[in-house]
């Protein structure tokens, strides 16, 4: 069969990567080749989600706009994963080397794809020497940044979810959180609440609305309805939209406009870039 | 944001009735004419000089009728002044591929019929029909072709992914499998047997990378701050049990014990996340740390009062607290909402929707994994040993194999047949791949050389590796084969292994 296409994440090693889909290949910049031209794809888990590793002469690409990744915490757990199946050999030896000049560089793991992260505040590269069978040596690299909180794992389920807003001419709006799973946690809901109880968006009828992420993350892709909550006439309105090859920090919900004056209710499921997850959202919107 | 359905309902069906009255009432406002898109002119039909300029595609709209209830959905292709408006029956979807096509589907009890319309000529490329449920992918189209879940119509469980050529219709392939025979071509009869499902896309998730090990103890106290109240404490502890006993697989075994690093809280300051409108959360960092918070019964929220049906005194307008806290440990475990990978499963199949029913609503009061839960765990963690069955939201094949002790016996010697029955030796399958399946049925079809008259004997089984016996005493050369009919309870499909002789020496 001429189309058959195995899902490398179906092949990956059998790594614990916490809350989130399957790796975006693709969705990150690509890995470094070291001294292969066919170097394999390596990827980081941990709390800023999965992000496949750069040139190590240019760590910050690893990451969406170049902006380091956080790690939440010291001694953050981290994780490296591999596109290689898993009866191929692997030999990693990763070491962090803070950018301020101060600490000096720590051996993070040697031999293990499991490990803690730096405990050195501030910027740090956390460079990955990866060796395997049939791709040789490779080195791939992440910018990071770790804050001065304390190295405690119950400190990870205190990550936020983004706020996702909702943008218009006049104003914007954060959305009311629904079901989701956010790198670590997963939540539920019971009832949703009432449309009063939200905040409400002004804008103009037919003002296409736009909506942003405001943690630096990104996303791939949303769907969602938006519906009148008083105009009788008005069908719902389903759409969804997709770019996984290029997660974006705010987008035009174009085709989508509030039609006429009124109001409406918009729910939106976003899914999260770096397998960070997904969240539903719930909005009012008064259009005039 | 699913929930409170009853309310939306109600409001949906206010709206269309009152949308009927005032259709009915205004001059003029008979209904557009609506057609099939199947009925639409073939494009080879069409002349080039019907291609329409300013061509607007209306979004894809869903007909309510008065109890607001789906009847249908409607395209509008708005061109020079006239409308084409496209239906479809309540199972309609439709998938915008480029700026001038629309693929317009329908199911059907037993399958489904896809269009693919040329909005600028208002006409049909192609139409097809497949013999299976098909649902378009979250990413739906890909290098040249449409991308589909297929489904068997009668039990639903999920096959594997489809490729439809957007110029053809044909099918193209599959992806997340490997097909064992040539797909191509292939014109909608997708066998069975012709590929391997893919190990991603359950009806309910996992997230990447799986879980903890195999039966691993994952002990659990009560969070300081947060120590549940007498009356809670036995449901949680139940709902540990739940998870054990349920699970049918090696996952995870929770239990309670004080000096346990994992913990469990009732609490009004959850983390972060777990803030606002949450009712409960759950949190794990592989392979160290886990945690769940549930919020105390009476916690106001802006769509009402949180009550714990363990402690309400009514039996309705609750949530089940054994019922959350079994969700909190699947997602523990590694399951995540079907929602999120755009299905909506029975009560009966899943303790994973993201919107907890409340009492007395379906599902509310369920004490065990659901059957697509059970599936994924067994992917995930194996099945607990080689005679649990095989959750009936899989479909896993099968590999049987027949080998004879002699190939050649006098008249009544004595042949032991032993067939081999295992799950396929998959990656799709992840931990079920390979394994020996013990205490199945397998026949034993046998006949005389030349002959089509099989008959039929039951093999025994004997040991966990699988293995079904029969020892014969031919009277004459016969032809022999196993069969392992796929039975009904569990989610494994058909297999046959080859034919062997055995020739009986005059």
């Amino acid at each position: 069969m001429s189309s058959v296409r195995i899902i490398l994440s179906s092949l990956v090693l059998s790594l614990a990567v916490p809350f989130g889909g399957t790796a975006a290949m693709g969705a990150e910049p690509s890995a470094s080749s070291g001294t292969e031209a066919t170097a394999p794809h390596v990827w980081l888990n941990g709390p800023f989600g999965t992000v496949l590793g750069a040139d190590p002469a240019a760590p910050a690409g690893a990451a969406p706009a170049g902006a380091p990744l956080d790690t939440w915490i010291r001694g953050a757990p981290l994780l490296l994963g591999t596109e290689l199946a898993s009866g191929d050999a692997l030999d990693v030896s990763v070491v962090s080397t803070p950018l301020d000049g101060h600490g000096r560089p720590e051996q993070l793991s040697v031999g293990d794809t499991e490990f803690s992260g730096p405990d050195t505040t501030g910027l740090n590269v956390i460079t990955a020497t990866v060796r395997t069978d049939p791709y040789g040596t490779s080195e791939h690299a992440w910018l990071v940044v770790v804050p001065d909180r304390e190295s405690d794992p119950g400190l990870l389920f205190d990550i936020p979810g983004p706020r996702v807003r909702l943008l218009s001419d006049a104003g914007s709006v954060d959305g009311e959180q629904g079901h989701g799973c956010y790198v670590y946690m997963c939540r539920e809901v019971g009832y949703r609440p009432p449309e009063t109880a939200l905040d409400a968006l002004p804008m103009g009828a037919g003002e296409t609305p736009s909506i942003e992420i405001d943690d630096g993350s990104a996303m791939v892709g949303w769907k969602g309805t938006l519906e009148p909550l008083h105009d009788t006439l008005i069908e719902p309105i389903l759409a969804e939209e997709t770019f996984a090859d290029a997660p974006r920090v705010t987008t035009k919900l174009t085709g989508r406009e509030p039609t006429v004056a009124g109001e409406w209710l918009l729910e939106r499921l976003v899914e999260y870039d770096r397998d960070g997850g997904w969240q539903w959202f719930l909005y009012r919107l008064i259009a005039e | 944001m699913e929930g409170n359905t009853d309310v939306r309902i109600h409001r949906i069906a206010r709206m269309a009735a009152a949308a009927s009255l005032l259709l009915a009432l205004l001059p003029g406002a008979a209904a557009a004419t609506e057609e099939s898109p199947v009925s639409l002119p073939r494009c080879g039909e069409v002349s080039q000089a019907t291609v329409h300029n300013g061509v607007v595609v209306a979004p894809w709209r869903v007909v309510l009728d008065q109890e607001g209830a789906v009847t249908g959905h409607r395209l509008t292709l708005r061109h020079d002044g006239a409308d084409t408006t496209l239906r479809t029956g309540r199972r309609g979807f439709s998938i915008s591929v480029g700026a001038d096509r629309v693929a317009i589907g329908e199911h059907r009890g037993d399958g489904t019929r896809l269009t693919m319309v040329d909005t600028r000529r208002a006409c049909r490329v192609w139409t097809r029909t497949m013999e299976r449920l098909v649902y378009p992918e979250r990413e739906r189209v890909d290098d040249g072709a449409l991308r589909f879940t297929t489904h068997d119509p009668d039990t639903r469980r999920y096959e594997g992914t489809l490729l439809v050529n957007l110029e053809t219709g044909a099918s193209d392939g599959l992806i997340d499998g490997e097909c064992i025979e040539a797909c191509t071509p292939n014109d909608g009869d997708i066998s069975l047997t012709a590929f391997e499902p893919a190990g991603v896309a359950r009806p309910t998730p996992s997230f990447s990378g799986g879980g903890w090990p195999k039966d691993k103890a994952l002990p659990f106290r009560w969070r300081s701050g947060g120590v549940p109240p007498t009356w809670a404490r036995p449901p949680m502890k139940a709902a540990a049990a739940d998870a054990r006993r349920t699970s049918a697989s090696r996952s995870p075994r929770f239990t309670y014990a004080a000096d346990a690093t994992n913990a469990v809280a009732y609490t009004g300051n959850p983390p972060s996340y777990c803030g606002g409108s949450a009712i409960a959360c759950a949190g794990r960092s592989l392979p160290t740390y886990w945690g769940i918070w549930l919020r105390p019964h009476g916690t106001d929220y802006a769509w009402g009062t949180l009550r714990w049906c363990q402690k309400a005194s009514s039996s309705g307008g609750c949530f089940d607290m054994r019922r959350v806290m079994l969700h909190e440990l699947g997602h523990i475990t590694g399951l995540t909402h079907p929602s999120t990978a755009g299905f909506t499963l029975a009560a009966s199949d899943s303790v994973m929707q993201g919107i907890t029913p409340m009492r007395p609503q379906s599902g509310s009061s369920r004490h065990a994994f659901g059957r697509c839960d059970v599936a994924t765990l067994q992917e995930l963690y194996d099945s607990t040993d080689n005679k649990t069955a095989i959750s009936t939201c899989n479909d896993v094949a099968t590999k049987l194999m027949l080998t004879i002790s002699k190939a050649a016996v006098g008249r009544g010697g004595p042949v032991k047949l032993t067939a081999q029955l295992r799950v396929a030796n998959w990656n799709a399958y992840r931990q079920l791949a390979g394994n020996p399946l013990k205490g199945r049925s397998v026949k034993l079809k046998y006949r005389r050389v030349g002959s089509d008259d099989w008959r039929i004997a039951w093999m025994k089984s004997l040991y966990s590796s699988g293995r079904y016996e029969l020892t014969i005493s031919p009277q004459a050369t016969w032809e022999f084969k196993a069969v392992f009919p796929a039975p009904s309870t569990e989610g494994l499909r058909y297999s046959r292994s080859g034919i062997v002789k055995v020739r009986v020496k005059s």
